[in-house]
């Protein structure tokens, strides 16, 4: 990012999707409903990124106030709103920009504090589960058994047990096996990353409960064994001249 | 595969291998070697096709019916294990069970569980449930 202050540029902001290159497809489908924004490619990623302000206050803005989102990236979206907010109001003062140079040096990558989550309210509904599995979760085969997994960093461990707790109430969908054994996720903290993952292994489970879940909220084929989209959402914003 | 069983079939088995093997990243157009193409439906099909080997109308559970189905095969006895390295058996085998041949090779029992019939190496060690030469 170019300084602001330092040489009279403005300040840009951006939301990104980063998809691999095999589903250029759903961005295209994204940005064909939302009418807004644009697609390029870069070796095996696909972007699709909105950076017409109008744009993110007028469409992206509202989706996220709408549905908010779950994990602590919630927290950089507070700060990207409040910045986008501020930008919104008029010309930029110096001390208004102070502050917005301020929010960005704390989010993403640079973010040391998660309290405020804390205080966040996780709800997790089946719609959106669905759209969480399809950027975060594995349906995998290991050791030739196959299991279902979401990875998550280590701070946003609550939505998991959230995910955790929503996936015990799910509905039995196959009836035939007597007290078949509700989806209860294993957790493991993997030290070295700081990443916390929930799986469920047990066949039953997988095939009694989860699979017919999946079906009935639409999951696409893809969504099945290829989950491991990754979805990556980008808050950021920049200097321009 | 797993509720109804066919995974423990050697048709199950090998098909479990090629799904293992061409999905998640395997499936990707930027993967080594190219996208994987997974089985066919028709090649589904046909697995699927082979009678259940566990009658999930029991109600039982998947592991009593996978205890069922390895003891009336006869896990009491053992299974023999025939272990291979660089395609020459090695000089103990066949192994009356797969605890024989673990304790042999100082390997974990699951190990043997989870390469045999599947053409993996596992410390350069090949496991079969029947002589090479036998078509699996």
């Amino acid at each position: 990012m170019q300084n602001p202050q330092k040489n009279n540029t403005s300040l840009k902001f951006t939301f990104r999707v980063v998809l691999h290159i095999d589903d250029r497809d759903v961005l295209e489908y994204i940005q064909k409903t939302l009418g807004v924004g644009t697609i390029h490619t870069s070796d095996a990623c696909v972007t699709f990124a909105v950076q017409r302000f109008e744009d993110i206050v007028q469409v992206i803005i509202p989706i996220f106030d709408t549905f908010p989102l779950q994990t602590t990236k919630v927290l950089d979206y507070k700060d990207w709103r409040t910045a986008a907010m501020i930008k919104f109001q008029g010309p930029l003062s110096k001390d208004s920009l102070a502050k917005i140079l301020l929010l960005k040096a704390g989010m993403n990558q640079n973010r040391k504090s998660f309290d405020s989550y804390c205080n966040h309210t996780i709800e997790i509904n089946a719609l959106w589960l669905l759209g969480f599995v399809e950027g975060e979760a594995t349906f995998g085969i290991k050791h030739l058994a196959p299991y279902f997994s979401i990875a998550q960093k280590a701070n946003s461990a609550r939505v998991l047990y959230a995910i955790e707790a929503f996936l015990r109430k799910i509905p039995l969908g196959f009836t035939l096996t007597k007290n078949s054994q509700y989806p209860i996720g294993s957790f493991s903290l993997r030290e070295t990353t700081a990443v916390i993952s929930c799986s469920w292994s047990n066949i039953d489970s997988l095939h009694d409960y989860i699979l017919p879940g999946a079906r009935a909220r639409g999951a696409s084929p893809r969504c099945g064994p290829r989950a491991r989209v990754s979805l990556v959402v980008y808050h950021s914003f920049h200097g321009k001249k | 595969m797993h509720k109804f069983g066919h995974y423990l079939l050697p048709e199950g088995r090998n098909l479990l291998i090629k799904i293992a093997s061409s999905i998640n990243k395997f499936r990707y157009s930027t993967a080594k070697g190219g996208a994987a193409v997974g089985p066919t439906l028709e090649i589904l099909n046909t697995v699927l096709d082979i009678d259940a080997p566990f009658n999930v109308e029991s109600g039982l559970s998947h592991t009593l019916l996978a205890q069922q189905f390895s003891l009336a095969r006869g896990s009491r006895k053992g299974f023999p294990v025939y272990v291979y390295v660089n395609g020459v058996e090695i000089e103990s085998s066949p192994f009356p069970s797969y605890y024989a041949a673990s304790k042999a090779l100082g390997l974990s029992n699951r190990v043997i569980f989870r390469y045999i019939d599947t053409s993996r190496t596992y410390k350069g060690y090949l496991f079969y449930s029947a002589p090479l030469s036998v078509p699996k």
